[in-house]
């Protein structure tokens, strides 16, 4: 345990390690003992009864059968437990999906381990710990707050092709950011007006297109200018211009790339105030970024703050 | 996206960034960022499916209020329901964008692309 709450201090998951100066109570044994299927099933059967919070610490404590990290087939060992509980109307359906979903995920991480930990046989302390990850993630389905103990940091390129993939991760080591701005929230989140930003491409049927015929004449340039969608547009009432995205999903249902219907109802749930009259898009295929930083954003900035907007977000697409 | 941020917040708009890239847009140096898992093309998830549109903007603007200061950065824990193969698959009558009709036709300018230089007006 103390092993892995200090990998979470290393990838900055938690601040502190709560075994800070603590003496080892007694010397580490291997353990002997493990669960069986049978009490494996037993505990998802009881997930629902028991205090979930006492099961979710069982499971972090590893309660996974140390003898699996030998066998090569712990995946179907876990699957095969799964499949059964399936059945069962005590077992929570959701988090078996998620559970099976995971285990394909440390599966493919197998290949490229996302920590390294020194002196013990190097493979096997390894899979424990990726087994560790999964078991929070579980945890995570029935504890919310588990996952702030530990959590498998997110791989950015996973729906990405393997060019795309190669291409964004030279992006991305090759950006400087000099200091980051931050301005603080004014006042409380439920008092403010939210204006949404999409880099979708999104314009209003009546209004201009975003520039596709420059692009397909010179591909490394990609239209700057944005647009002001007015709160209340439907799909009915835009197009998507950007020919890097797949317009099939906005088109039918705007809410996907630009989401001001749900902005409305979080407004009527109180999480915030008040969605803004205006709501911006620019096109997010943007190389060189002279004009949008010199003109476009400065102007979006401009109509924001003459709206009295306090908040704003931005989704890509 | 995360240089609009950028120039958004320094004119004194608090502002949050979703991204399924979060590597990339975190490079980019942003004051609030919510990483997700969810394929290109569909940030916010599913067509249709409300109740879970409305749980990651939720989430997202959380961050607004609860961030401390500049790089807050959080990954969302939703999970997409399909594989990534999957979910690729669903845009493959899609055509694709320009710049990968040119690099099939001339690809020695990969290396420009990978390397960052554009060139400026025309190929």
């Amino acid at each position: 345990m103390a092993m892995i709450y200090s990998w979470a201090v290393r990838r900055e998951i938690l601040r502190y390690t709560p075994f800070l100066g603590l003496e080892k109570p007694f010397a580490e044994q291997p353990r002997t003992r493990s669960f069986g299927n049978d009490e494996i099933r037993r505990l998802f059967g009881a997930l629902t009864k028991a205090p979930k919070q006492i099961a979710a610490v069982w499971l972090m404590q590893g309660a996974g059968p140390q003898r699996e990290l030998d066998a090569a087939r712990p995946v179907s060992r876990i699957q095969e437990v799964a499949e059964r509980a399936r059945g069962r109307a005590s077992c929570p359906s959701s988090f078996l999906p998620t559970a099976l979903l995971n285990l394909d995920r440390c599966d493919r991480r197998a290949r490229e381990p996302p920590f390294q930990l020194g002196g013990h046989a190097g493979g096997r302390v390894t899979y424990a710990v990726r087994r560790f990850a999964l078991e929070i993630r579980v945890c995570e389905k029935i504890v919310p707050s588990a996952g702030l103990f530990a959590r498998m940091p997110m791989d950015s390129y996973r729906f990405l092709d393997f060019a795309s993939r190669r291409i964004m991760k030279a992006w991305a080591a090759r950006q400087e950011h000099g200091v980051v701005p931050f301005t603080r929230l004014g006042k409380p989140l439920r008092e403010c007006t939210v204006a949404l930003v999409s880099t979708a491409g999104v314009a209003r049927r009546d209004d201009r297109p975003f520039d596709q015929e420059g692009e397909r004449r010179n591909p490394w340039w990609g239209d700057p200018s944005f647009r002001e969608i007015p709160l209340g547009a439907t799909e009915n009432d835009v197009r998507i211009y950007h020919l890097h995205v797949d317009p099939r999903f906005a088109e039918a249902d705007l809410d996907v790339v630009l989401p001001m219907r749900r902005l409305s109802e979080l407004a009527a749930e109180g999480v915030v105030g008040h969605p803004a009259p205006t709501h911006y898009s620019t096109m997010g295929y943007i190389l060189e970024p002279t004009e949008l930083l010199e003109q476009t954003a400065p102007a979006i900035a401009d109509r924001m703050l003459a709206e009295r907007i306090d908040a704003a977000a931005l989704v890509p697409a | 996206m995360g240089l609009v941020q950028r120039v958004l917040e320094a004119r004194g708009i608090a502002t949050v960034s979703l991204s399924m890239i979060p590597d990339l847009t975190r490079a980019v140096g942003v004051p609030r960022l919510a990483g997700i898992g969810y394929p290109m093309s569909r940030p916010l998830g599913r067509p249709g499916d409300a109740a879970g549109q409305r749980a990651v903007l939720r989430e997202t603007l959380t961050l607004l209020e609860s961030a401390t200061g500049p790089d807050t950065y959080v990954e969302l824990p939703f999970e997409w329901p399909e594989s990534p193969a999957r979910a690729r698959n669903a845009s493959k009558g899609h055509p694709p964008p320009p710049i990968v009709e040119l690099l099939r036709k001339k690809p020695w300018l990969l290396a420009d692309l990978y390397g960052g230089r554009v060139p400026d007006g025309g190929e």
